[in-house]
């Protein structure tokens, strides 16, 4: 049994298996680093996967509906290998694919050992965003959890009486969000494209091996672990390579239900971790005896993202539909709403929320100090 | 040198002379192209025959237009341009000479 992936041919929808696809992967990448000089790449890209694309829709049938990795080879074999130049005819064409495979090789090497320090950029990153992919984008670029970055921020935007905000905005302005695959993989620092990913699994591998029988489980858990993040990379870049998610049918009117609900989630929230501070009690009902306050919120923090979670991912798959765009323009305008409310509660309830700043240190030393 | 190695260039460099020829007799499209070349020794590929095209675009020999087709999505047909019909008459009369050359010397 194989995995099959639905893959985006210049327009057209083609399920392979899923080492076809690799391959499919591996010749257009080799193609486009062939064309790097050409002014007509993009056009010949294009071209190049019109024709993958007929040639897998000859191997398609009523009965037979997926490319098998074997047509994949073939259909490779005969597309032959890219020419810059546009050039070579006739049976040398054997000599030059391997020739050109080997350079290729070299270049490919050539990344992979600058593989290790891939420039890590900051962008702001849409998947998983709460308002402007700030946080995200924060999280992704040192490698930490997006919760933690969110409470830094918020804890700072509260301390610094407002200028957090501010600073949030700035970046918002001058910070881009990542919009193509190569920006997604430079806000994680990974390398982009599978070559580079095979490249670097085979790399550590031999650098394993070379210590000893000892290592090779650890250098396989290393592949497993780079398969998995080219996984995750390939969900990110699910809207590039073939079809976005089903939109769910009411798109648009559930919307701001949505968004509503995980507002006023969060609002509950943020009550109850002032009120926990404050009062070490959440709205009136007593934490136990010396249970840590701390605690309490680390438990509060992973409730509201298993509460808000199917929400926030019902709310996601709406930007995934044709008039997403709109209904993005809809969100983010009730979002500065939710905002704009959140600021006139704090300004309303302004003692008790000085209070809970002037509570907070007493939480960290708790937290130390066990 | 391979004997291969000698003719691959003389391939290469005729490729772009053999294409006019073609495009110039009808419109056509690259799998048309190739399957015309496919039975000759000039034999190629995708691979190799779109960037050789988009550098004769580039160069404003040949053009293209969308033409729908019954299976599938529009495709490219070339066409020759007024340049690309000039510059192939100039081939045409200089392969003749190459040709008059290459029967008479030696003989």
């Amino acid at each position: 049994m194989n995995k099959v992936i639905t893959i985006n041919l210049n327009g057209n929808a083609y399920q392979v298996e899923e080492r076809g696809y690799q391959l499919l992967c591996e010749y257009l990448d080799g193609a486009e680093a062939q064309l790097k000089d050409n002014p007509d790449r993009a056009e010949i890209i294009s071209d190049l996967e019109q024709a993958i694309a007929d040639k897998c829709r000859s191997f398609l049938g009523p009965q037979k509906t997926i490319v098998a990795t074997s047509e994949i080879e073939q259909i490779i074999h005969a597309m032959g290998p890219v020419d810059s130049e546009g050039g070579e005819a006739g049976t040398s064409s054997q000599t030059q694919s391997s020739s050109s495979q080997s350079d290729r090789k070299s270049d490919s090497g050539g990344n992979s050992k600058s593989g290790a320090d891939i420039p890590k950029r900051l962008y702001r990153i849409r998947e998983g965003k709460q308002i402007e992919g700030v946080c995200t984008g924060l999280a992704a670029y040192f490698g930490i959890d997006v919760t933690i970055v969110r409470l830094i921020f918020v804890a700072v935007a509260i301390a610094s009486g407002g200028i957090g905000v501010g600073v949030y905005f700035i970046l918002v302005v001058v910070v881009p969000y990542a919009e193509t695959s190569e920006q997604h993989a430079a806000a994680f620092g990974m390398p982009f494209n599978a070559q580079d990913f095979i490249n670097q699994a085979k790399e550590h591998y031999s650098e394993f091996k070379k210590d000893g029988e000892d290592w090779k489980q650890r250098a396989k858990e290393k592949q497993h672990e780079w398969q998995r993040s080219w996984r995750r990379s390939m969900r990110r870049r699910r809207s590039w390579w073939g079809p976005p998610p089903v939109p769910p049918p009411l798109v648009g009117a559930t919307l701001p239900i949505f968004g509503v609900l995980i507002g006023l989630l969060t609002l509950i929230w943020i009550f109850a971790v002032i009120s926990v501070i404050n009062t070490h009690a959440i709205f009136g009902w007593p934490l136990p005896f010396r249970f840590p306050v701390w605690v309490a919120i680390v438990i509060l923090i992973i409730l509201l993202n298993v509460v808000i979670g199917p929400f926030k991912y019902m709310r996601d798959a709406q930007y995934a539909h044709p008039y997403g765009a709109v209904v993005a323009v809809w969100a983010s305008i009730a979002w500065m709403a939710f905002l704009v409310f959140v600021a006139w509660l704090a300004y309303q309830h302004a003692p008790e929320l000085q209070n809970f700043i002037q509570n907070l240190p007493n939480v960290w030393n708790e937290m130390m100090n066990r | 040198m391979s004997i291969d190695g000698k003719l691959g260039p003389i391939r290469k460099g005729l490729l772009e002379f053999l294409i006019l020829k073609i495009i110039s007799a009808d419109k056509v499209y690259v799998a048309d192209m190739l399957k015309l070349l496919s039975t000759t020794e000039f034999a190629t590929q995708e691979g190799t025959l779109y960037p050789l095209l988009s550098k004769m675009r580039r160069e404003n020999l040949v053009d293209y237009e969308w033409r729908e087709s019954e299976s599938g999505p529009p495709r490219k047909y070339y066409k020759l341009t007024a340049k690309g019909k000039s510059q192939l008459a100039e081939l045409n009369q200089y392969w003749k000479l190459i040709n008059t050359t290459i029967s008479e010397l030696g003989n």
